[in-house]
Formats: structure tokens, C-alpha cells, sequence
């Protein structure tokens, strides 16, 4: 199961700071989901520019994340005039960092659930249950 | 294609009829050179090593030591770019490329004309080769390092705009993709203990045709040529006389600086003429000179070239000067290049004209590079 958050007493809106790192372009997308989802989910924010980085945005309260399944979508696209080779140290540079804030347990950092290499595209997938 | 072909063959049958190979000569000996501590020892390794951390380089030197059966590594040669040693965190296509952001704008419509210097390669080798120039034939356990950079790399103007501009439209297109793509990344939150074959087989589904044409013409942006470069290299090399006694051999720098003037304005521009000059310096003090002297040299090389760098053939001309103190011969070398893609990896190469002093002044060098990699050679 996905780590989780303690938003609990707080009434303070969360915010979410997002940081990739790679050589390659990166976009980055945040949803909310209610699981099982159902298909159906609310985008709350994206990276602006192809760093993929989300710097401190403000996402919800606790009315309307308690409960739910926060994800953070990156894909990484890795250019094609690098050679085979040079694409796999690329994408094995990648890292990915998340930080929560406002909430009772404060400020609290995550690594990603999973990153995946499947040529030329890295995906980074976390997930995250705020209490 | 058949028509380079065609060319490349009458160039080769013609000129090596014309000439006769006396000496050896790489190609990379024409330019500041990549692994200068292969340079230096005047070693061409048919094997070196690029480790990509510092256990595999400590592993490698180990290793080759264990098989030597000495703490001298034997014939062991590495090439690496501490830049994919470590993760920091930070890294962005941006960085990565040499763009940055202007005073009071989110766009990075800006080059970073020192971007090239986190890309400082280090070589090192450990050899077993003769590299006294007198009567006897005994190898010398030979250590060698180098350092190579690009100190200052700037494109054109409106580079930096344009190549932003194209990673924007990227950024957006990937971000549109996501809607076509939300049934995998819906099923990546609904199902977090997935098994890494169940996650990938998902993704292997994911679609980005949208992006992956403007990642196209991302690439086609990076991999055109600065318009100016400077590169700077140096390396040392040290002999081992006999187990007690370790001496300087050789030591060298190298600098290059060079325009590249594009042959059109398009994007996919591969079409280069390209103008450099050269200072060298090397000084070694087992040279020997015409008249068989063996002493110490001071050696300063002058000079410049003009290459035609076209998609798949490059042709140019080099000439250099020598200057030097000790048992240095004063000459010129002139040396032809050609390199000819015939296809996606296979490369014809040649070298032809005069070296500097010495009892073979012919250079006459040919051959067929079959390798791996997409890449054309240039002339370097």
C-alpha cells in the first residue's frame, strides 16, 4: 500500500513541492483519486515548464484530500539523437523527490513508488494516502 | 549514396597508390583529442573501459592488476566523465543543454556559453610499451593521465529562444498525452502493489505520438553544432625504467579553437564548414630528431584547418608548425582527411600528406570503421 500523510487536525491548505531530476525533458501531472477510482480522477496540478518540477503548490484541504489517493505523473522522454547507450545512463540518473507540508505531520519528504525505463520514456509514479 | 561510394572509392584506390604507409597516425591525432592519456602514449586501445560509477573503475583496475599479477595494472585503459558519477539533485533538460533564465523571466532564452565544462573527461591508462626511442626493445610500465573540456561552446543566435520554445510545445503535447493516456495512469494509483512486470506491461502500452515528434525536433535542436568552441586538454605520462625508478616522460596540452559555419538556417541543418586553430605543446624527454639525437624536446605546434563537414562525408586539411627547444626539429605538417559514411555504421577513413621531422614523413593511413554507434565521424 502507498505511504500515507497525516493531514489530521489541520485546517491549513496542503502544499505539494515536486522535484525531478533528469537530462531530459520532464512533465509532470497531479491527481485525485477515490479508490477504486472508477476511471475517474481530478487533475490538481501540473509542472509548467519541462523541468517536470511542481515548486510548492497549494492542492487542497482536508475536505478534500482526507481520504483520497493523491498520484504524481511524470513522464521523462529521452531525445533521440543520444545514442542507446546513453539513453540508459540517462535514465538511470533519474530521481525523483515529493515533499507535503501544512499538515499535522508537517513537512515530510517521499521517494517515488516506481520508475520505469521503457525506451526513449522514463514514467515516475508516486502515490500517496492523506489521513 | 552510390554516388559517395563511387567517390570514396576512387579517393582511396588513388591515393594509396599514390602513397606509401611509413607511419602510424589516428585520426584523432588531428585535434584536441578525447582521451589525451591515450594520446600522449601514443596508444590506440582496442578496449577502454567507460565505467559508470567509481566502484566499477576501481573493479576494473583491479582487475586487470589481478591478471597482470602485479600491482601494475597491465594494458589497462579508461575513459570517464565524473558528470554520470553522480545524481544530484537539480538536473534539468535545460542545465543539461546550457540554457538558463534571463533576469525576471521564466523562460530560458539564454545559453550558458561554460555548459560544456561538466562534461570534463578524465583518462587514464596503465600500459606496457617501449616509448624510448633507442636500441633496446624493453617495455616500460607506463602511467598516464589527462583532462579534456570544452571551455567555452556557444550555438548561434536565437538558439536558446528556439530550443526553449520547442521543449514548451514538448511540455504541453506530454501533458495533452496524458489525457489519452489516463486509463494506464489511472491503473497505476488504483493498483500500487503491482508487480514491476504488471506496471510495464501497462506502460509498454502508453501512447505519445504527439510528443514524440516534437521530441524529434528537440533533438535535431541539440545536435546542432555550436557555432564557436574552445576545447582544452592536457595530459601527463610517467615511465617506470625499472621497479625503483619512475621518471617523466611526457607531457602535453592541447587547444582548439573552432567555428562551425552552418550551410543553411534549417533546424536539420547537418551541413558544416568548419574553421579551427591550434596551439599544441608537448614535451618529452625521450625525443629523438633526424640526425637520432635522444634527449629532452620542447615541442610547440602552430596551426589551423578548414574542414567541409557535409551529412555523410567530411573532408579537410590541416597544417601545422613546429617550434621547440632541445632536439626538436623545426617543420611543417600538412595532413588531408577524409571520412566517408557509407552507411548507418560503417565509415571509411583516410589521412594523407607530411608529418613533422623524421625518417618517415609520408603519412598515408586507411581504413574501414565498422562500428556501433549512429554517429559520423568528423574530422577531429
Amino acid at each position: 500500500m502507498p505511504p500515507t500523510y497525516k493531514i489530521g487536525s489541520s485546517t491549513d491548505r496542503i502544499k505539494i513541492t515536486v522535484n525531478i531530476s533528469a537530462d531530459a525533458p520532464a512533465a509532470t501531472e497531479v491527481r485525485l483519486l477515490t479508490i477504486p477510482s472508477g476511471g475517474k480522477f481530478t487533475v490538481l496540478s501540473t509542472s509548467q515548464d519541462a523541468t517536470g518540477d511542481i515548486h510548492g503548490e497549494l492542492i487542497g484541504d482536508h475536505t478534500t484530500l482526507k481520504g483520497k489517493r493523491l498520484q504524481v505523473f511524470t513522464q521523462v522522454s529521452i531525445p533521440d539523437h543520444h545514442s542507446e547507450e546513453e539513453r540508459k545512463r540517462i535514465a538511470d540518473n533519474v530521481t525523483a523527490a515529493y515533499t507535503l507540508e501544512h499538515g499535522e505531520e508537517g513537512k515530510k519528504r517521499f521517494a517515488a513508488a516506481s520508475i520505469d525505463f521503457i525506451d526513449p520514456n522514463v514514467f515516475i509514479n508516486f502515490l500517496v494516502d492523506p489521513k | 549514396m552510390k554516388k559517395y561510394f563511387t567517390i570514396a572509392l576512387l579517393l582511396i584506390s588513388g591515393i594509396a597508390a599514390a602513397q606509401t604507409k611509413k607511419e602510424e597516425l589516428t585520426l584523432k591525432d588531428l585535434a584536441v583529442p578525447s582521451s589525451p592519456a591515450f594520446v600522449i602514449t601514443d596508444i590506440a586501445p582496442t578496449l577502454v573501459q567507460n565505467p559508470n560509477t567509481p566502484k566499477s573503475f576501481v573493479l576494473g583496475v583491479a582487475q586487470s592488476a589481478q591478471q597482470a599479477g602485479s600491482l601494475f595494472p597491465n594494458n589497462f585503459s579508461a575513459e570517464v566523465a565524473p558528470y554520470w558519477w553522480v545524481k544530484p539533485d537539480g538536473r534539468s533538460i535545460y542545465q543539461f543543454a546550457g540554457l538558463r533564465q534571463t533576469h525576471g523571466s521564466a523562460a530560458y532564452n539564454s545559453e550558458n556559453i561554460w555548459s560544456g565544462l561538466k562534461f570534463t573527461s578524465l583518462s587514464v591508462a596503465f600500459i606496457n610499451k617501449d616509448l624510448i626511442p633507442d636500441a633496446a626493445t624493453t617495455t616500460q610500465k607506463t602511467f598516464s593521465v589527462g583532462i579534456r573540456t570544452t571551455l567555452i561552446k556557444a550555438h548561434k543566435k536565437g538558439y536558446a529562444t528556439a530550443l526553449n520554445d520547442k521543449l514548451s510545445a514538448w511540455h504541453t503535447a506530454a501533458l495533452a498525452g496524458f489525457n489519452a493516456n489516463q486509463q494506464i495512469i489511472t491503473w497505476m494509483a488504483d493498483n500500487p502493489d503491482a508487480t514491476t512486470e504488471e506496471r510495464r506491461a501497462q506502460l509498454a502500452k502508453f501512447k505519445d505520438e504527439g510528443s514524440r515528434a516534437l521530441l524529434k525536433e528537440v533533438s535535431q535542436l541539440m545536435e546542432q553544432k555550436p557555432v564557436f568552441t574552445l576545447d582544452l586538454a592536457g595530459a601527463y605520462a610517467a615511465y617506470g625504467i625499472d621497479d625503483n625508478t619512475v621518471k617523466t616522460g611526457r607531457s602535453g596540452a592541447w587547444s582548439s579553437a573552432t567555428f562551425h559555419i552552418p550551410f543553411s538556417k534549417a533546424d536539420d541543418n547537418k551541413n558544416y564548414i568548419s574553421i579551427s586553430s591550434s596551439f599544441r605543446y608537448l614535451a618529452d624527454n625521450y625525443q629523438k630528431n633526424d640526425a637520432g639525437a635522444i634527449g629532452y624536446g620542447d615541442n610547440y605546434d602552430v596551426g589551423g584547418k578548414i574542414a567541409f563537414e557535409l551529412n555523410q562525408l567530411s573532408i579537410g586539411v590541416e597544417s601545422l608548425r613546429r617550434n621547440g627547444y632541445g632536439v626538436t626539429d623545426q617543420s611543417t605538417r600538412t595532413v588531408g582527411v577524409i571520412n566517408v559514411k557509407l552507411m548507418d555504421n560503417l565509415f571509411v577513413n583516410g589521412a594523407f600528406g607530411q608529418d613533422f621531422a623524421g625518417p618517415n614523413k609520408l603519412i598515408s593511413v586507411f581504413g574501414i570503421n565498422w562500428g556501433f554507434g549512429k554517429e559520423k565521424l568528423t574530422i577531429e
